[in-house]
């Protein structure tokens, strides 16, 4: 039967909803300011969710960028490795934006910069010789296409007052979610550790080691994922030929006055032994400089960049962040990328 | 804007207000015609446009169809508005499926023919308004109704916001009638409505993006096969999401639409209770099943031209409607399955009526049981980004998979995933009969109270990782 000659108006059952508003709401309230208090007794902390909009919002200031705009690019040791704070502090007149994204290959946004012709500000691309190889030139796509395609007024709106919440609410990061903490008290019968990463709303990441409880089995994981790929070869002069595309990209924004610096971020211990044996540095990363006449960085040729131990062989400590920038924007003023530092 | 951010609570919010503040009917159907146009724009605003041109489209075709008797011009207004929706929706969905495979056909008779993707953007909801417009249009011309008198009513009708992009689709029939007389929502349907959309909610973020949709990507999203556990798991947990998504929505958008004084349909109705492929699709996107019934299957002639031709019937129209899911074989292929499904019931039902089978209890069960796998098998080819990933997971799921890998799943993630569904499908066969409103109805306040608060709090303590799109806004 239709709805309309139906008694479908009356579905609603004439229930106590005051009472049960009243007291469901005050359960609720009571519950989550429990919650709160507690999981900031026990250590944790407020954290932004890194995702797509988040980015999309670093990537909208790019649009209004000029020279004074430097562009952070590449996977999770962009984000971790560079101490913020102290960029801008030794550099209080330029525009900091960070696009690294974890875990995968900046290509594609690299590829973004490059095709957007009022671009000519600065890129520090943190890349390694497997991360610049063409199989992984769609890895941040998706973040590009959302930016182009979905990035509208509504989204952004969402974003600000999510970001509000989430660097306010503990209960807001997503390691202290629901079903985490219950897992926990289930299975291990104990509560949740709080996380040793936190994310800011300008994207960029802290890693605090003290507190991974599981430094060794992180380790393990980075070295057993690092490894999946390691039986994958190719011969110097076919790398090189394989990153024709990505010379092009970078030709392409240094030929209308910006500035592209490709950056080996530090790694160490079997991480270190596992990527130099794929890709020994001598027969392959130089050739960007001397072969492509590219500005690069790579840790190993400056002792004050490769003294720095990563804990779990991928990422620095966020103790050791400030210092590794400040020698970092050392480099770079030599190369001439930046100026010296305006602090 | 999605129904679980920040900014649709703030826009429902004011749109509650506005409608219920003392104004005319006429300003209040204006509101909300507004703010629906406002709600589809926040998502991608030059796509309002296609909005306009179906809705102005099948309006003046239904107007003109009411004043026409020639057979011929009256088969002609209806071949307008087809081709017109069916082609926006062809262009738009399905054109670079088109030219992929005409391009694979060329190739098989040794012409090389290698077309640019047209890379269009996927309008949303596009395939949902445009069935919603076309079941107008052709009713019209069957004159099973009369055309809309009211233009504001109809835009209304073709664009309210509440089930514009996911459904239900909506009959004009149950819709429109409610626009002529002022409608009020009682103080029992805005808190019956709001505590269906923290249902809504819950079963979206909490129970599909939180723990459900992490495992399924574990299973699906990765290069290798999964083990026949993995892959049962990694299926059923799909089961899971993709009815508390979908019927997440739904419900959301039945409580929404209650809080402002309409009714719109029933579009699940716990559909892993379902005791038989027919029962399943009585139960199962209700809206849309009924819509491929009345305006595909039956005019095909249905049931009624013998087993051969209703076969046939069945086929085409479950094919269609796995094509309407997604311009991809794998969906058509899901489609297919369950046509053959369905026949196979067919077939087999008078062996069942002739021994009584139905009415024993146990068989009940072990057929709820055989149609919740067998479903659940299906979805196998819904979710798998390709077909041929979706055939190396159905090959795990019957033990051909590659021995000595990795794991894909950790225990705690295959337990949770067995426990969630398990509960989900003991609540269907509980519930499998009787409403929420009766089970409401019965329980004492406090404990109604409890419910809505232990899914406020999971709604707040399930914060979302990525962003994640209602799984059916893709269609």
């Amino acid at each position: 039967m239709p709805l309309f000659i139906s008694n479908f108006k009356q579905a609603a059952p004439p229930l106590k909803w005051l009472q049960i508003w009243a007291f469901a709401i005050a359960l609720t309230l009571v519950t989550i300011l429990c919650a709160e208090f507690s999981l900031r007794k026990l250590g944790h902390h407020p954290s932004i969710v890194d995702d797509l909009p988040l980015w999309a919002q670093q990537r909208e200031k790019v649009q209004h960028a000029d020279n004074n705009t430097i562009v952070l690019i590449g996977a999770s040791r962009m984000q971790t490795d560079i101490s913020m704070p102290t960029f801008h502090a030794m550099y209080p007149n330029k525009k900091i934006i960070q696009l690294a994204i974890d875990g995968r290959s900046p290509i594609a946004t690299l590829n973004d910069l490059a095709n957007d012709q009022n671009f000519t500000g600065t890129v520090l691309c943190a890349a390694t010789a497997l991360t610049l190889l063409p199989q992984y030139q769609h890895d941040q796509q998706s973040y590009v296409d959302y930016y182009h395609r979905n990035w509208h007024l509504n989204h952004k709106i969402n974003r600000q007052l999510a970001t509000f919440f989430q660097s306010h609410w503990v209960i807001a990061n997503p390691h202290v979610k629901l079903a985490s903490l219950l897992g926990n008290l289930v299975l291990k019968r104990q509560a949740r550790s709080p996380s040793y990463v936190t994310t800011y709303a300008d994207r960029s990441r802290q890693l605090d080691y003290q507190k991974a409880k599981n430094l060794i089995e992180i380790r393990q994981r980075r070295l057993e994922q690092r490894q999946k790929n390691a039986n994958f070869h190719l011969s110097p002069k076919q790398w090189f030929a394989a990153l024709s595309p990505i010379v092009e990209m970078i030709r392409s924004i240094t030929n209308r006055g910006g500035k592209v610096v490709l950056i080996h971020l530090p790694i160490t211990s079997n991480y270190w032994l596992i990527a130099e044996k794929q890709f020994p540095k001598k027969l392959y990363w130089d050739q960007l400089r001397l072969a492509a006449n590219l500005q690069t960085i790579h840790f190993k040729s400056f002792r004050t960049l490769s003294q720095f131990n990563c804990p779990d062989t991928s990422h620095l400590d966020y103790r050791d962040t400030p210092l590794f920038t400040l020698k970092l924007i050392e480099q770079l003023v030599a190369l001439r990328i930046l100026p010296t530092h305006q602090h | 804007m999605q129904f679980d951010s920040f900014t649709f609570l703030i826009f429902l919010f004011l749109v509650l207000c506005l409608h219920h503040l003392p104004i005319t009917w006429q300003l209040k159907k204006l509101n909300l015609l507004l703010a629906s146009y406002l709600f589809y724009a926040a998502w991608n605003p030059p796509f309002i446009l296609l909005l306009w041109i179906s809705t102005a489209i099948d309006w003046r075709v239904s107007l003109q169809l009411s004043h026409t008797t020639a057979k011929t011009s009256r088969q002609l207004l209806l071949a307008t508005s087809l081709f017109t929706n069916l082609g926006l929706l062809a262009l738009f969905k399905y054109s670079d499926f088109l030219l992929h495979n005409f391009s694979a056909a060329l190739q098989f008779v040794n012409i090389a023919y290698h077309p640019a993707k047209l890379g269009l953007i996927l309008p949303l909801g596009i395939s949902f308004y445009t069935f919603q417009t076309l079941s107008y249009t052709i009713d019209v011309f069957k004159r099973k109704t009369k055309p809309c008198p009211s233009l504001l009513d109809y835009c209304l009708y073709v664009s309210f916001f509440p089930q514009l992009v996911a459904g239900p689709i909506v009959r004009s029939t149950d819709f429109l009638p409610q626009c002529q007389k002022p409608r009020t929502a009682s103080r029992h349907e805005i808190s019956w409505g709001f505590a269906l959309l923290i249902l809504g909610l819950f079963e979206k973020s909490v129970l599909a993006d939180s723990t459900l949709a992490p495992i399924v990507e574990h299973v699906f999203d990765v290069t290798r096969e999964p083990n026949a556990l993995e892959a049962w798991t990694g299926v059923l947990a799909f089961s899971g999401q993709i009815f508390c998504d979908f019927a997440g929505y739904s419900t959301c958008a039945i409580g929404i639409a209650m809080m402002l004084g309409f009714s719109l349909p029933r579009n699940f109705n716990f559909p892993y209770a379902a005791t038989g492929f027919a029962d399943f699709w009585k139960r199962w996107h209700i809206s849309l099943s009924t819509w491929l019934k009345d305006y595909l299957y039956i005019p095909l002639g249905g049931n009624r031209q013998g087993s051969i031709r209703t076969a046939i019937n069945i086929i085409i129209t479950m094919l269609l409607g796995g094509l309407w899911h997604g311009a991809s074989w794998s969906f058509v292929f899901w489609g297919g399955l369950h046509s053959l499904y369905l026949i196979a019931e067919r077939i087999s039902m008078p062996m069942i009526q002739k021994y009584a089978l139905a009415k024993y209890r146990i068989m009940q069960l072990f057929a709820a049981a055989s149609t919740f796998l067998f479903v659940s098998f299906a979805w196998c080819f819904f979710r798998a980004k390709t077909f041929d990933r979706a055939l190396g997971a159905a090959a795990s799921m019957l033990g051909h998979y590659p021995k000595n890998q990795p794991a894909l799943l950790n225990s705690l993630e295959i337990t949770t995933a067995l426990i969630v569904v398990s509960v989900i499908v003991v609540i269907h066969w509980l519930m499998r009969y009787r409403t929420l409103k009766e089970m409401a109805t019965q329980w004492p306040w406090w404990s109604t109270a409890l419910i809505l608060a232990l899914m406020m709090i999971a709604l707040v303590m399930s914060p979302g990782v990525e962003d994640r799109a209602f799984i059916y806004f893709q269609f």
